[in-house]
């Protein structure tokens, strides 16, 4: 089995649902994955539980760049990709790049932007380079964006279109942590201080690598693709969806299941892969009709994966 | 705190125990002496957690023990062979582990064992050990529903006596009614909701006078009259005597108060036992074949003319053994009193009247006469019927010379009015004619529209003949001939099963349950499965159907080995760890961490490790999952307290 670098991710995994993020292993799982998959993901939960310390703790720990974004209504493109300066000095202008240009980008409360520098967001992270006066600046590689947003605030705020969550790969929330747990971090208070000291536990060539043996290393079989294809189908068939999920979101479901089954120790995708990505990964990608608007989108995606059986030979 | 299942494994080594004492002194004396041996062996067993000989080793001692009493088992020996199983299979099951399913079977063949005990000897001893063995079993399927939901819940003392008398209540409450309709089932001769209804009121069939032309129709009664067990016997014996009219007033014949003395002779001919199982009903005359010459089981009277009255005692259902002799005629050597015989109605057509001269010229001999009248009555071409049929004052007349047709009343009245006339004494027998043979119950049943009457003639030198008027009828054949087609074999298998439950249940009685039994087995004894070789092939080729079937249902069922295997792993688990097979939206891998076995992690890694790669599994992948399967559990068994 040729799983490069899986002992590093998982390292990093447990080192920091272990030490630094307790009780958030699952959106650091989940943030594992969508950098190996090379997708983004979006933290949907209320402020305070730990979002913007989990982006900067995962910066840290895989040694890459970080930039912040903090969202606001008079907040423009320009702020996030760059712009060009008049160097008086060398008279010419010359191109300060913003903060999309890290490896890892916290944009925090996305819905607080304005919809035309949240487009030029996505784009940004959809194309991977910036055009900024008509040059195009490429951005570094892995790139991950880690965008959050506060679903419960609605003054004020421009939510995504589902044209626009479609890009990312992942949502997910956190989640308060247990209660011993909390009271544990409650006690030793905020460990902000303890990540700025956290020194890097693997390279940016080994994301690459990690990242190239997901994509080439992970075997998909036709019979795992029938069964996601079937889920996708089942979707889109579903009297309460009004849109089921994309063929873009089945590529993201196909790519993260590849990055769970190798985080899995397994060199192929099985269905409990597809199962335990599904939600995820697909839930936020679900355009429900008028009359079943207030369903929970993640439980009705469940609703639908156990009617479905799973292909056992 | 008492564990709710160490309290059920109790219960169940005491129903076990109530099921074999009663029968060890009838079991073979291996089986007698395994029974303790096994039973020690469970309860210690139980104490280790161990069972060596789940599987294979018991499944061997059942089939073994199975072939062994199967050879045995014979009509003259039915009993024997299959207790001493029972008792083999609940030894059995005490060795093994006790499963909600074990315990389930070890209270059914403890039930069973003891009933069989009934078989060898019924004493009232019988009946401690069923009450105790029914409230044992009550009790422990009550704790079975608690064990199910949680395998390892233990109730407080308080809790447990509530279970216990909730569940002792049910049997208890069950008791009285059991007694009650006990009580109350046997007796009834009737359908209980029937009761109000006075039997035997029929408007058409037997009947104690012949009154032809009082109604324009009769109707087909199908409600059996009664059913007589006897041989199978050829259709012109089957006069089934009730009564005998003797005397004409008006057009209506009745039966004289007037008690004739009248000395016959044993008629001569085939003697036929017969026993006859009367519907109940009002009639007091007691049905038999033509000629009965005794009727035993029923306190009867019986008259010269072989009328048999039942004395009047109660209106249940009897049952009474009849003699007959077959036979046409009944001689009468001292003679009779010819001129009761000859008495004619006070009103004879002058047409009839005119016919006399026919039948008396030349003063003939009896025989003779009856001849004429016989020759005149075929010529004249009549036709039986039940339906369009006149009303008139004299029926014979209108009969005779006008209608022409008529059903056996008229023809019979007629014909003994021209006897009588012809100066040939004659009476009229009222019964019934037919029946239909029942194969399976080996009796006739004759259904009300068979009542009939005939005619006896007095020949000098002979005695009574019989003669059947109705069968000079020129549609005679067509209205007497039933048809044997499918509907009437499933009336006779029905009409069989009413029977026997009449038999064996409403007229419950031992002694006749016994001697049921004697003759089924007598029945049972003379079957022979003589095969007729013209039904080979078609037997072969049903052979061949059936292999093919199932041969296609197993193959489909199964087609690849892969199938097969995951088929036969996902029944292991369901069975070691009751995680249900058709839970269809779940992977297996899910599966494997629902059980904290690494066999099934195993398995699963190489099974999927094939089938999500789009390989088939290989020759020795196939072997090797096939060992896996084998040792689902036995980490489980092994460390039971593992799971907790």
């Amino acid at each position: 089995m040729n799983l490069a670098k899986r002992a590093e991710m998982l390292h990093v995994i447990d080192t920091l649902a272990t030490h630094y993020l307790k009780g958030k292993v699952r959106a650091v799982r989940l943030s594992v994955i969508a950098l190996l998959s090379g997708g983004h993901i979006l933290l949907e939960d209320i402020p305070g539980l730990g979002k913007t310390t989990l982006a900067l703790a995962l910066a840290k720990a895989l040694g890459l760049s970080f930039g912040r974004v903090q969202c606001t209504s008079d907040l423009l493109p320009t702020d996030i990709t760059g712009l060009s300066i008049f160097n008086r000095e060398e008279s010419r202008f010359t191109f300060v790049s913003g903060p999309i240009f890290n490896n890892v980008v916290l944009v925090d409360e996305i819905n607080r932007a304005m919809p035309k520098t949240q487009s030029a967001l996505l784009e940004a992270m959809e194309e991977r380079k910036v055009t900024v006066e008509g040059t195009t600046h490429h951005l570094p590689g892995p790139f991950l964006v880690i965008a959050t947003q506060n679903p419960v605030e609605q003054v004020g705020t421009y939510p995504l279109p589902e044209s626009q969550l479609d890009r990312f790969m992942v949502r997910s929330g956190i989640g308060y942590p247990p209660d011993i747990i909390e009271k544990a971090i409650i006690k030793g208070g905020s460990i902000r201080d303890g990540i700025q000291s956290l020194e890097p536990l693997v390279s940016a060539n080994d994301i690459a690598e990690a990242q190239r043996a997901v994509k080439e290393g992970v075997y998909l079989s036709d019979t795992v693709v029938d069964y996601l294809y079937t889920i996708v189908a089942a979707t889109r068939n579903h009297p309460a969806i009004s849109s089921g999920i994309s063929t873009r979101g089945a590529i993201g479901m196909a790519e993260t299941a590849k990055a769970h089954a190798y985080l899995e120790g397994r060199d192929y995708v099985i269905p409990e892969d597809v199962k335990a990505i599904a939600v995820p990964v697909g839930a936020h990608r679900l355009i429900l009709t008028m009359e079943n608007e207030n369903l929970d989108k993640g439980e009705l995606l469940n609703a639908v994966l156990n009617a479905i059986p799973v292909p056992l030979a | 705190m008492v564990p709710v299942s160490s309290l059920i494994t109790v219960l169940a080594y005491a129903v076990a125990a109530l099921g074999y004492l009663p029968v060890a002194p009838h079991v073979d004396l291996a089986v007698r002496l395994a029974f303790p041996l096994a039973f020690a062996a469970g309860i210690f067993l139980d104490r280790k957690g161990k069972y060596p000989f789940t599987g294979i080793p018991s499944t061997v001692v059942t089939v073994i023990f199975f072939v062994v009493y199967f050879m045995q088992l014979s009509m003259a020996n039915p009993a024997a062979p299959v207790v001493n199983f029972f008792v083999v299979l609940l030894s059995v099951r005490l060795v093994n582990e006790k499963t909600p399913r074990n315990l389930l079977q070890i209270f059914a063949l403890a039930l069973f064992a003891l009933a069989g005990s009934s078989l060898f000897s019924l004493s009232a001893v019988f009946l401690v050990y069923l009450f105790l063995q029914l409230g044992l079993i009550a009790v422990s399927l009550v704790l079975l529903t608690f064990h199910s939901v949680d395998a390892r819940l233990r109730l407080t003392r308080r809790s447990l006596a509530r279970v216990i008398g909730v569940a002792l209540a049910m049997p208890a409450a069950s008791v009285p009614l059991l007694l009650i309709f006990f009580v109350i089932l046997p007796r009834t001769q009737y359908p209980l909701l029937n009761f109000l209804n006075v039997p035997g009121e029929r408007a058409t069939g037997f009947s104690d006078r012949v009154e032809p032309g009082k109604a324009s129709s009769i109707g087909d009664v199908k409600t059996v009259a009664f059913r007589a067990e006897c041989e199978q016997l050829g259709r012109n014996d089957l006069y089934w005597r009730g009564i005998v009219f003797d005397t004409i007033s008006g057009a209506t014949w009745v039966r004289s108060g007037k008690r004739l003395v009248e000395v016959s002779a044993t008629p001569r001919g085939k003697t036929i036992r017969q026993v006859v199982y009367p519907e109940p009903s009002r009639n007091s005359y007691l049905l038999a074949l033509d000629v009965p010459l005794q009727i035993d089981g029923v306190r009867a009277s019986q008259d010269a003319d072989f009328t048999f009255t039942r004395r009047p005692s109660g209106s249940g259902r009897i049952r009474y053994e009849a003699r007959s002799v077959l036979t046409g005629a009944i001689p009468v050597p001292r003679g009779i009193d010819r001129s009761h015989y000859l008495r004619l109605p006070g009103r004879v057509s002058a047409r009839i009247a005119a016919l006399t001269g026919e039948f008396t010229v030349g003063s003939p001999t009896d025989e003779e006469r009856l001849n004429r009248v016989e020759t005149w009555f075929r010529r004249q071409g009549f036709r039986y019927a039940t339906s369009g049929l006149p009303v008139t004052a004299d029926p014979v007349d209108t009969f005779l010379f006008v209608r022409r047709t008529g059903h056996c009343e008229f023809f019979a009245s007629s014909f003994a009015t021209l006897l009588r006339l012809a100066g040939v004494p004659a009476r009229l027998v009222g019964g019934y004619y037919g029946g239909d043979y029942n194969d399976v119950g080996g009796y006739y049943a004759v259904t009300e529209d068979r009542a009939h009457v005939w005619v006896e003639a007095f020949v000098k030198g002979r005695g009574w003949v019989r003669v059947d008027p109705s069968s000079f009828a020129s549609n005679f054949d067509r209205t007497t001939t039933s048809s044997r087609g499918f509907a009437t074999k499933i009336t006779a298998l029905l009409d069989s099963f009413t029977w026997y439950w009449n038999q064996a249940v409403i007229t419950y009685d031992l002694q006749k349950q016994v001697d049921f039994i004697r003759r089924a087995n007598r029945q049972f004894k003379g079957l022979s499965l003589a095969l007729d070789p013209r039904l080979l092939p078609q037997a072969l080729a049903l052979a061949a159907v059936l292999t093919l079937s199932v041969w296609w249902i197993t193959a489909r069922s199964g087609r690849t080995p892969e199938e097969r295997i995951l088929r036969s792993f996902l029944a292991r688990v369901e069975k070691v760890y009751g995680i249900p097979r058709n839970h269809r939206s779940r992977g297996l891998h899910e599966l494997a961490h629902m059980v904290d076995d690494s066999a099934v992690a195993i398995f699963v890694d190489i099974w999927g490790g094939a089938i999500y790669r789009d390989r088939r599994l290989s020759r020795e992948e196939c072997r090797q999952l096939k060992q896996i399967i084998n040792t689902i559990g036995d980490g489980r068994r092994k460390e039971p307290g593992k799971q907790g």
